[in-house]
């Protein structure tokens, strides 16, 4: 028999809202950056992404969950405990040490007059994770090799001395010294030539393995999300339009923006060209700002009906993934 | 270079000045566009691409240099002409679309005064009622509204910059059109959108279109043949199906196995090792520290020649030939 144990989710994100006030000191106008997003992260290791294009608010959705900004309404929950902003200083500590991030750039991350060591040893000083300084290089270097570099090759170098491969898995060696249980990687390899993108890549799918981390993988490039994530969400101008599983998302889209997304993805094989046109006048949405009662998508959706202008529809459960569309609504 | 050709680069060497020795960005490049066909060139960064397209648009500045070679366009020595004599060419023959040019758009021009320009620099005579409407044309060629002539760059999204940026392209109708990641920075809806609508120029014009992308799955929706640089070289040419089916460098064949697809999932494989230093670039085949297939005392001693090793495919690996 099977015993089934209701585990706590590692990550609660509810009905998150950040919005940005836009012009001057008197200005009514808000930019609604992320709106009413709620997900969850289970307690077992998973790749979760986040993807959208530019303005979808995956970025601020990630500040948000790192603590970098206070959410306008909605709350974040770690390990089903206390919210992010209601924590003491004590949870806070071990939050910011359970949950690290790696960014786009991997060379703004670095001080370029010091060694990359600093990087390494800053927050093993900072959470004392090591009594001596041997203690210290010795934690460094295992961190080093966990990522696939050898101490001797990256330490005492400076930063400009390094590949954007390189550089990105001293990042990821950072993280990894503080034992997270979970890692936001927003854009990690999108400045990463593609020769060397592939072994960040499956670095992370290797790290979840090994040392059950998960990730919050932040893109808008779908083609690495479909391979190293387990979930995807896609976002469109701040709100979540469908999440589920990677292979339903990606295989069988059913949001009518999923399915623009997904179908102007390029496929590396010229036997398998685009068959469709895009057109011109469902590029993109030029005004970000604007403050829609209706679905967001409805002025660039080929199937919008009356009701999508008028209404905002909820995400709803529909062939093992959520999807926000009318068109699945039950009535 | 054979009639079918619209532009021949030659032996082409483009070093850039150090205090020490120098970079050689672009290291004896041969390679030619045909008429009416879209040439790729894909490459990772600091591969020489960027300044292959530069110096097919004599736009290469201290500290880089011309070392060697002749750019052929349509049997003229691009680089032996006097500047007045390239002025003719440049925009009306040749035009070019630099990397990230769209976000050079000078910001207190109307975009008809800026298209305007450049058929004013080639058309004296156009009277400015008849080069507005031209510009309105060209706009609509580009699926943007006539309206948007009136805008300034500011009020225009990523999407339609890179359109005006096309327009202007197009602007004098030129032969040949070098597009240098023309959609690097830009969402993948209108990524989509601007690749058609190059894919549209060449069927509808007429013009030969060189696109310099390092996004092989980009390349391999639009691209008529490929040409793949590592290292200031060439590494490999051939039709685009022939490229993706069979990869004949050991360069070539690394990068597609190093790019994902969402129409299947097989595990990628990265290259080991690093792009070179180009102001000291390894001995005998440049990719040799790297290939899983290097033959020591041949590829690290002799350099490969780039050669035809079946019709229309060539590549510069010791693998083929004798």
């Amino acid at each position: 028999m099977v015993i089934r144990v209701k585990l706590v989710s590692l990550l609660d994100v509810k009905n998150l809202t950040k919005s940005f006030p836009l012009g001057g000191l008197l200005s009514r106008r808000y930019l609604v950056a992320v709106d009413e997003v709620s997900f969850s992260l289970p307690s077992e290791p998973i790749i979760l992404t986040l993807a959208g294009e530019s303005g979808s608010g995956k970025t601020t959705t990630a500040r948000l969950i790192l603590g970098f900004i206070s959410p306008t309404s909605g709350r974040i929950l770690y390990e089903g405990r206390k919210d992010l902003w209601s924590m003491t200083k004590e949870e806070w500590k071990t939050y910011r040490k359970e949950v690290q991030a790696i960014f786009q750039d991997p060379y703004g991350a670095y001080n370029s007059f010091r060694k990359v060591d600093h990087v390494l040893l800053t927050p093993i000083k900072k959470f004392h994770l090591a009594d001596s300084k041997e203690e210290a290089s010795d934690l460094a270097s295992d961190a080093l090799e966990a990522v696939g570099l050898r101490a001797e090759e990256v330490l005492g170098r400076y930063p400009h001395q390094l590949s954007g491969g390189q550089r990105q898995r001293i990042m990821l060696a950072r993280a990894f010294l503080l034992k997270p249980r979970l890692i936001i990687a927003d854009e990690p390899v999108s400045m990463i030539d593609v020769s060397l993108r592939a072994g960040i890549l499956n670095l992370m799918l290797d790290l979840k393995k090994r040392i059950g981390v998960s990730f919050i993988y932040i893109t808008h490039d779908l083609s690495t999300a479909y391979y190293i994530s387990n979930q995807i969400i896609i976002m469109y101008l701040g709100s979540i339009v469908e999440m589920g599983l990677a292979d339903k998302v990606i295989k069988e889209p059913l949001h009518p923006y999923s399915q623009l997304l997904i179908s102007s993805i390029p496929i590396p094989n010229p036997e398998e060209r685009w068959q469709d046109r895009v057109k011109f006048d469902l590029l993109e949405q030029t005004d970000k700002t604007l403050q829609s009662v209706g679905c967001k998508f409805h002025s660039r959706c080929p199937i919008r009906k009356e009701k999508c202008a008028k209404e905002k529809p909820k995400l709803m459960k529909v062939d093992g993934r959520q999807v926000a569309c009318f068109m699945f609504s039950p009535t | 270079m054979s009639a079918e050709d619209i532009l021949s680069i030659q032996n082409l060497s483009v070093y850039y000045a150090t205090p020490t020795v120098p970079v050689r960005a672009v290291d004896g490049v041969m390679l030619s566009a045909r008429r009416n066909e879209i040439l790729g060139i894909v490459g990772e960064s600091g591969c020489g691409k960027s300044t292959l397209a530069l110096a097919t648009f004599r736009l290469i500045e201290p500290p880089g240099y011309i070392k060697a070679g002749r750019v052929m366009f349509d049997s003229i020595d691009i680089l032996g002409l006097s500047e007045g004599k390239f002025r003719k060419i440049r925009w009306k023959r040749i035009s070019l679309i630099p990397q990230s040019s769209m976000n050079a758009l000078n910001p207190v021009m109307r975009v008809e005064d800026q298209i305007g320009d450049a058929i004013k620099t080639h058309e004296r005579r156009i009277s400015r009622t008849k080069r507005k409407r031209r510009v309105r044309d060209l706009l609509t060629s580009v699926g943007l509204e006539p309206e948007v002539s009136r805008m300034y760059p500011h009020e225009l999204s990523g999407g339609m910059k890179q359109r005006v940026i096309i327009a202007m392209a197009i602007a004098l109708g030129p032969d040949l059109i070098i597009a240098d990641e023309p959609t690097t920075a830009l969402d993948v809806v209108v990524q989509k959108g601007i690749l058609q609508l190059l894919e549209d120029i060449k069927q509808n014009l007429g013009s030969s279109l060189i696109i310099i992308t390092h996004d092989m799955a980009a390349q391999s929706e639009i691209a008529d043949r490929l040409a793949v640089m590592y290292a200031g070289k060439i590494a490999e040419i051939g039709g685009i199906n022939a490229i993706f089916r069979n990869p004949l460098h050991p360069y070539t064949q690394g990068l597609e196995s190093a790019v994902p697809s969402i129409a299947e999932k097989k595990t990628l494989k990265s290259l080991s090792g690093l792009p070179p230093d180009l102001r000291n670039p390894p001995s005998g085949c440049r990719f040799h520290p790297r290939c899983p297939h290097c033959m020591p005392g041949r590829c690290d001693v002799e350099e490969p020649k780039l050669i035809e090793v079946k019709k229309d495919r060539f590549s510069a690996c010791h693998l083929y030939g004798d």
